[in-house]
C-alpha cells in the first residue's frame, strides 16, 4: 500500500490538531504558538469552504441524472436544480455586475422562499409534539406515568389558565424543572462530557476507528 | 505557564486520559471488563434484520454537525462508528443503506465508510453512491429532504446517532410513521426526550461515545469504557465532599476547583 494511504497519516493529523487546540487551553505557551493556533483554525475554515463544492458537486450527481432519466418525481430535482444555479449566479461576489449577497433576485429568493419555507418547517414542530405527546403520555408503565404526571404539571405551570387557577401549579413546575430536571441534565452532561475525552483518547491514540474508511482496515 | 482556573480541569481530565490507557493496554493484555448491555445498541442488528426481511432500506445518519466543533463533533465521530457497524451488516444482509448527510465535509468521509463496509463483505458491486445522499446544508432543508426520502422509500429501520437538534422530532415522527424500527442516540440533552417518546432505542448521553467501542468488541476498546466509571467516581466522590464540607461552613472544594 502506498504511504499516503495509510491509515495512520489520518490518525496522526488527528492527534497533532486535537493536541494544537487542547494545549493553549490549559497552558501559556506564548505569541507565537497562540498564532499558529489561529491560523489552525483559517485552515479548518478554508479547507470547510472548499468543501462547499463536494456539496454541490454531489447534489448534481443525484439530481441531474434523476432529471435525464425521467425517474419518479423528476420533477422536484428540475425545481432543484433550477433554484440552484439561480442563487448560485445571482449570489457570486461580482459586483461590478451587480451580483453578490444584496442583488435584489437573491435578496427576494432569500428572503421569500428560503426563509418562509424554513419557518415553515420549524413551526410544525408544534404538530409532532403533538402526536408524540399523544404517544407518550398513554400511562402504561410506571415510568409512562411519572412523565404524564410530570409533564401535564409542567403544562399547568406553563399555561396561563394553570397557575390562575392555582398559583401552586407555579410552585411545583419550578420544581420540577430546576431540582429534578436540571440534575438529571447535569449528570447527563457530565456522563456525556467523560464519554467524550475517552473518546478523543481512543482516536487521538488510534483505537477508536470506526469513523475512518472501513474501520481503519 | 499554566493557565489560572483550568488547573483542576487538566489534573481530571489528565486521571481521566491516564486511565483510558491504562484500561486499553489491560484490554489488550486480555483483560476484558465486563459492561452492562446497551439495549439500544443491541437492536441495531435487530432492526437491519428486520428491515432485510421486509424488503426495506435502512436509513443510517450521524447528525447534522461537523467534525471540528469541540462539543458536537465527537458526537458526529461516534454516529460515523455506528454507521461503520450498520454498513457492514447491511452489505452482509444485502440490505440498502440510506445516508442522509447535512455537512458537506462529512459527506466524503460517509461515502468512503460505507463503500470500504461492501469492499471488506466481498459485495463491492452492490455498494450505490447514490444513496449517500447530500441533502442539504440547511437545517430544516436536511429535515424535509430526510423525513421525505423515509416517506418515498419506505424505511425499515431508521438509525440515527450524533448530534441533533428542532430536527429530532421531525425525523423520528417520520421514522415511526413509516413503521421503522427506530434507534436513536444523542448527547444534546434538550433533544432526549424526543428521541425517548418517538423512537424504539435511545442512547442517551455517553452511551453513543461508548457505542465506536461497544460494536467493535474490540477488548481494548471495551477496557477504555471503563475509564468513563473512574471519572464517574471521582465526580461523584467531588459532588459529595463538597455538600459535607459546604454544610460544615467552609468552601474548600469549591476553591480546589477554581485552581
Amino acid at each position: 500500500m502506498a504511504w499516503y494511504k495509510r491509515v495512520e497519516i489520518p490518525i496522526i493529523i488527528t492527534a497533532i490538531c486535537a493536541l494544537i487546540q487542547i494545549l493553549p487551553y490549559y497552558f501559556t505557551l506564548g505569541a507565537s504558538v497562540e498564532d499558529f493556533q489561529a491560523t489552525f483554525v483559517n485552515w479548518q475554515m478554508v479547507v470547510g469552504t472548499g468543501a462547499t463544492f463536494v456539496g454541490a458537486i454531489a447534489i448534481l450527481q443525484l439530481h441531474i441524472p434523476r432529471i435525464m432519466k425521467r425517474r419518479p418525481q423528476w420533477e422536484y430535482s428540475t425545481a432543484l436544480v433550477a433554484m440552484f444555479v439561480i442563487m448560485l449566479i445571482f449570489g457570486l461576489p461580482i459586483r461590478e455586475l451587480g451580483l453578490g449577497l444584496d442583488n435584489s433576485v437573491f435578496e427576494f429568493l432569500y428572503g421569500n422562499v428560503l426563509t418562509p419555507l424554513s419557518s415553515t418547517m420549524y413551526s410544525i414542530i408544534a404538530f409532532f409534539i403533538a402526536s408524540a405527546a399523544y404517544r407518550a403520555f398513554r400511562a402504561r408503565s410506571l415510568e409512562a406515568t411519572i412523565l404524564l404526571v410530570a409533564g401535564s404539571l409542567l403544562l399547568l405551570k406553563n399555561a396561563p389558565i394553570g397557575t390562575a387557577v392555582w398559583p401552586g401549579f407555579g410552585t411545583i413546575g419550578d420544581w420540577l424543572f430546576n431540582v429534578p430536571n436540571m440534575s438529571t441534565q447535569r449528570a447527563i452532561l457530565i456522563g456525556g462530557a467523560l464519554g467524550a475525552i475517552v473518546l478523543g483518547v481512543r482516536a487521538m491514540t488510534g483505537y477508536e476507528r470506526g469513523y475512518l474508511r472501513g474501520g481503519g482496515e | 505557564m499554566l493557565q489560572s482556573g483550568r488547573v483542576s480541569g487538566l489534573i481530571y481530565l489528565l486521571i481521566v486520559a491516564a486511565s483510558a490507557l491504562y484500561f486499553i493496554k489491560r484490554g489488550e493484555k486480555g483483560n476484558i471488563p465486563e459492561i452492562r448491555r446497551v439495549s439500544g445498541l443491541d437492536a441495531i442488528e435487530e432492526a437491519i434484520g428486520r428491515a432485510t426481511e421486509m424488503g426495506r432500506p435502512v436509513f443510517c445518519s450521524h447528525g447534522i454537525s461537523g467534525l471540528s466543533d469541540a462539543t458536537y463533533g465527537p458526537q458526529t465521530i461516534a454516529g460515523l462508528s455506528v454507521l461503520n457497524y450498520v454498513a457492514r451488516l447491511c452489505a452482509r444482509y444485502a440490505t440498502r443503506v440510506i445516508v442522509p448527510v447535512r455537512q458537506v465535509s462529512v459527506y466524503p468521509i460517509a461515502r468512503e465508510i460505507v463503500e470500504t463496509a461492501y469492499k471488506l463483505e466481498g459485495k463491492p458491486e452492490q455498494f450505490r453512491p447514490e444513496d449517500i445522499v447530500y441533502l442539504s446544508g440547511f437545517q430544516f432543508g436536511y429535515s424535509l429532504g430526510y423525513m421525505s426520502l423515509m416517506e418515498r422509500e419506505r424505511a425499515g429501520a431508521n438509525i440515527m446517532v450524533g448530534a441533533y437538534w428542532a430536527e429530532s422530532l421531525q425525523l423520528s415522527e417520520t421514522g415511526a410513521r413509516v413503521g421503522a424500527l427506530q434507534v436513536s442516540g444523542t448527547a444534546n440533552t434538550h433533544q432526549i426526550p424526543f428521541f425517548v417518546v418517538a423512537t424504539d432505542y435511545t442512547l442517551i448521553g455517553e452511551e453513543i461515545y461508548a457505542a465506536g467501542a461497544y460494536l467493535s468488541k474490540d477488548p481494548a476498546m471495551v477496557g477504555s469504557i471503563v475509564a468513563q466509571d473512574i471519572g464517574k467516581f471521582i465526580g461523584i466522590a467531588l459532588i459529595v465532599l463538597g455538600v459535607i464540607v459546604g454544610l460544615s461552613g467552609t468552601n474548600y472544594i469549591v476553591k480546589l476547583l477554581e485552581m
